[in-house]
């Protein structure tokens, strides 16, 4: 069920109402039925794919544990837990790449025959891609690394342990949890807390905001330019570039927010996954505070295990590409997804060659990095760099994106801001300025946070009535503006497609 | 403890004025087409007499305050666009939970048809108004089948939130419409070329979704030994519409319930005149006619009541006079000159028509018609200028022409042509307009109170208009 519809706004007073109810003792069980309910709401297979998941993780790290309680030498202890997480890695990933790169493989297969005039016949296979299974598989083999590498014991408890993959708040699309946060706090089950559920609740209504009436909102301007890319040139694609660029911030962040919110209405505290990500400095700032669950997944437990950057400037280039590669091959089975993680390795890695010559061009003309209006260009520069990067990313394919940008630069037309195209790409006027002034809620939020100023916690201070005047305007609006209803489908989580 | 009791009523407070803010945009922004059509539906506390039912020829053709002001009978019309028979068994369904009428009075055209509904759109527009109740589940439960749809009718704000961005006046105050349900249509369009199928013809041949569902509708009426008549309502046919009268004819003969065919009903009516598009529905010329016919006809049947002298209804003639307002609304937005005299077919309004020698108008077959319609056979009038003053009020005539020195007084209004030969009107605040300088003029008055209306001024432009066009002078 998405969190954006009526089964979950039933489902979740359900699950917290018996939670607490419960002995803590047993709180763990109802909640990985709960989980299990959650995730099987999609499809009752995937409860076999998940289980299965967490079977091979639980017996690695028993594995794990048990090789390292054997009076064997070093050498052979450390055979075994390698085999174990050898075993680990290679079922889940194998079985993540057959849901999600069997056809792309075959896809590549037979272009590759087809450039050398052998037209193969292998039928495309009729593979469903399981909601969330890129989140639950890295999640688990994160614990299964973090064992290995006696970052934390085996966790003996099978149920515990289930219910830290399928944990449903972040289930489906992150944040991508270690198990020494979460893990560690499902052992200790938390008492019931009303400032708990007011920040949960807190935390839930800005996260529907930022998905029922930002994200879904610019998401109608995108698919109207990206689904008719021939017919708009020039500022229309910059325009939709800028707003798929908010519209997968707010999307992803928007879930994120209401997982840590759900999390926190039972107790528990999830990581952030974003913090101000549009208002960095450089493409490696950006990265570091965007998707950081993922981003530091791919750092722990593949860019250092590569070697990292301990082993030479070129090879730590090599690393990166392979991170990057690899980070956009995760985002989905299509080539654009590689060219745009690439891209923003590559732009990590000029950004960095080019480093002295900056500073040289600094010194030249007198700049003061720290002034405002450097700061400014700065941010303005990166997130262009990431805006363009993401025509990559939403175009259908490579060539679509080249004819996309081929479109926005041949053509130069800003009196679509004053004759009233701007409103013709699905998004009316005042649904516009509903928009646009979304945005501003969104990049005053995100300033403040920045600055490491947390507005939740400001309101949180404030008199009850006006927490009560807010949280009650807030909700109102949201379901007023919101975008969902028969005029629209309950438009899904981007990310549900990893 | 404290601090879990604080949060409970924290919890209520906020929850009570999201209740709040929520029901009060969920009303804001609903559409009120629907609440506006029965928004005196719910107002009225004694039952109705009669019930209409059925689609857009009954929605536009006829005209519950009309029969109130010719026979004083209490009626409402429930008719919507595209209604099949079955939201009209459903539509009458719900309606029975708040009236009890003597008789319904069912338009039977779409027979033929073979779904419970046409267009969602038109669905709400039907049901939307009425209020949640268990019969109201039943209905959407029957006429619905996708699951998510039937939300949008149980929980309408579902479907309506997102019309914040189109709030008009009408919106923040309801505009109940006066018409007690109907919506008259104001146009004469030239029909299709009428042809009549053999008397053999039906249709359907088997019985359809909507031949059930009329089934449904009479067999009601029957258990709760309310009164059913069934009528087929005319408009130009080409295509075979006249089998499902036909078919009709049986299934009434079936339940021995009164039907007034569809031949029948097309004699009362001109289909140059009295038709609002070419081939479906009537404007106010042919519904005054036909609610007319059917007025006499239900009285004379269904021993129904003349409640013009009824205390318990005396709130009908305010409302009536609400709908004098409107109809005078009408006939001031008005810039064509068959519109004009179409509407003009209706003795609520006194006139004056101006004709100047020699026009053309003997070219416009149309306007030949519809003058006769207005009962002024234009091959009488002389090739001359020539006014004409139709006292509705008093149920005269008068005529005047140049040359005559006497005046003619209505209320307010002198009425003479001055010494330039020109046809003047004035009045005591000296307010006075010249209408001789025109192919044809008309002045319109108000019988309430003898009020002036609208003038308006036409010139005739030559043989290739198809309606000559009003011009400023």
């Amino acid at each position: 069920m998405l969190f954006n519809s009526l089964e979950f706004l039933i489902f979740l007073p359900i699950v917290l109402l018996v939670t607490f109810i419960l002995p803590k003792k047993i709180r763990y069980i109802w909640l990985l039925i709960a989980s299990y309910y959650f995730y099987m709401c999609w499809n009752a297979v995937y409860g076999l794919l998940i289980l299965f998941s967490t079977l091979v993780t639980y017996l690695g790290g028993v594995g794990i544990e048990w090789c390292k309680g054997q009076p064997w030498e070093e050498t052979k202890i450390t055979r075994g837990k390698k085999l174990c997480v050898g075993v680990g890695f290679g079922l889940n990933i194998g079985v993540l790449c057959y849901f999600k790169y069997t056809n792309f493989l075959l896809d590549n297969l037979r272009d590759f025959f087809h450039l050398l005039h052998i037209e193969l016949n292998i039928p495309e296979v009729d593979i469903l891609l399981p909601v969330g299974i890129s989140f639950f598989t890295f999640q688990a083999l994160s614990y299964l690394m973090d064992v290995y590498r006696d970052d934390i014991y085996a966790e003996k408890n099978f149920f515990r342990y289930a219910l830290f993959v399928s944990f449903f708040p972040q289930l489906v699309a992150g944040p991508i949890e270690r198990s020494k946060n979460l893990l560690k706090q499902l052992a200790t089950p938390p008492k019931f807390d009303a400032d708990n559920i007011r920040e949960g609740l807190w935390l839930m209504v800005y996260g529907y905001f930022l998905k029922v009436v930002l994200a879904d909102r610019t998401a109608i301007f995108v698919d109207t330019v990206y689904g008719n890319h021939g017919n708009y040139q020039g500022l229309y694609v910059v325009i939709a570039a800028i707003l798929f660029s908010i519209q997968v911030y707010c999307d992803f962040y928007g879930y994120s927010v209401i997982a840590m919110g759900t999390a926190k209405l039972l107790g528990y505290r999830l990581m952030d996954n974003f913090n101000a990500p549009f208002y960095s400095r450089s493409v490696s700032e950006l990265w570091r505070r965007w998707h950081i669950s993922l981003n530091s997944w791919f750092k722990d437990y593949l860019y250092i295990p590569l070697g990292g950057s301990r082993k030479g400037k070129v090879r730590s280039y090599v690393n990166r590409v392979i991170v990057f590669f690899v980070s956009g091959l995760w985002h989905g089975a299509n080539w654009t997804y590689v060219v745009w993680g690439m891209m923003n390795g590559a732009y990590q890695m000029i950004g960095e060659a080019l480093m002295p010559l900056r500073n040289k061009m600094v010194k030249l003309l007198g700049l003061n990095r720290e002034s405002a209006s450097h700061k400014i260009m700065q941010t303005v520069v990166t997130f262009s760099l990431f805006a363009f990067s993401t025509i990559f990313f939403r175009a259908s394919s490579i060539g679509v994106a080249f004819e996309m940008i081929k479109n926005m630069i041949s053509t130069w037309n800003p009196w679509i801001f004053v004759n009233g195209g701007i409103y013709s790409c699905g998004v009316e006027q005042k649904n516009f300025t509903v928009m646009l002034i979304s945005i501003g809620i969104l990049f005053v939020s995100d300033f403040f946070k920045y600055r490491g100023v947390c507005i939740r916690k400001e309101i949180m201070k404030q008199e009850w009535w006006f927490r009560w005047l807010l949280m009650a305007g807030s909700v109102v609006l949201i379901v007023v503006f919101g975008v969902w209803g028969s005029a629209y489908n309950a438009g899904n989580f981007i990310y549900f497609q990893f | 403890m404290k601090k879990n009791i604080q949060l409970l009523i924290s919890f209520l407070a906020v929850g009570g004025m999201i209740l709040l803010g929520l029901l009060y945009f969920s009303d804001l922004t609903e559409r009120k087409a629907s609440k506006e059509k029965f928004a005196d539906f719910y107002e009225m506390e004694e039952d109705f007499d009669v019930l209409f039912l059925g689609a857009s020829h009954v929605l536009n053709g006829i005209l519950p305050m009309e029969l109130w002001n010719e026979y004083g009978i209490v009626s409402y019309n429930m008719a919507g666009v595209g209604n099949r028979h079955a939201m009209n068994y459903w539509i009458l369904r719900n309606a029975l939970e708040y009236t009890e009428p003597k008789l319904v009075v069912l338009d039977t055209a779409m027979l033929a048809r073979d779904e419970k509904i046409g267009e969602l759109e038109q669905l709400h527009f039907s049901v939307d108004h009425f209020p949640y109740s268990k019969t109201k589940v039943e209905m959407i439960e029957d006429l619905i089948e996708d699951e998510e749809r039937k939300s949008d009718f149980l929980w309408k704000f579902s479907t309506y939130h997102n019309r914040w961005n189109e709030l008009e006046e009408q919106d923040f105050r309801k505009i109940p419409s006066p018409e007690k349900g109907a919506d008259g249509k104001i146009n004469v369009a030239v029909p299709i070329e009428m042809y009549y199928f053999d008397e053999d013809y039906r249709s359907p041949e088997e019985d359809t979704i909507s031949v059930e569902y009329v089934r449904k509708i009479i067999e009601e009426c029957q258990s709760r030994e309310i009164e059913i008549l069934t009528v087929y309502l005319p408009f130009p046919d080409n295509t075979g519409w006249q089998g499902e009268s036909n078919r009709m004819a049986e299934i009434a003969a079936e339940y021995d319930v009164d039907f007034i065919d569809y031949y029948t009903m097309l004699e009362l009516v001109n289909l140059n005149t009295d038709f609002y598009d070419e081939s479906s529905h009537m404007n106010y010329s042919g519904a005054r006619k036909v609610t007319s016919y059917l007025g006499k006809y239900i009285m004379t049947n269904y021993g129904i009541e003349d409640h013009r002298e009824d205390e318990a209804f005396s709130s009908w003639h305010d409302d009536y006079e609400e709908y004098l307002d409107f109809k005078k609304e009408n006939i001031q937005k008005q810039e064509e000159l068959k519109n004009y005299l179409m509407l003009l077919n209706d003795t609520s309004f006194s006139y004056g028509i101006y004709f100047k020698p020699f026009n053309q108008i003997a070219s416009y077959p149309v306007l030949v018609e519809l003058l006769q319609n207005m009962g002024i056979d234009f091959s009488q009038i002389p090739n001359e200028d020539y006014f004409l003053f139709v006292d509705n009020q008093n149920g005269t005539r008068h005529e005047m022409r140049l040359f005559e020195t006497l005046e003619y007084r209505f209320g307010d209004f002198s009425m003479f042509y001055n010494d330039d030969a020109h046809l003047e009107l004035t009045n005591s605040k000296s307010e006075s307009m010249i209408i001789t300088n025109s192919d044809i003029a008309i002045v319109i008055f108000d019988n309430r109170d003898l009020s002036f209306v609208d003038q308006a001024k036409f010139k005739l432009k030559g043989m290739d208009m198809e309606f000559p066009e009003e011009v400023e002078y």
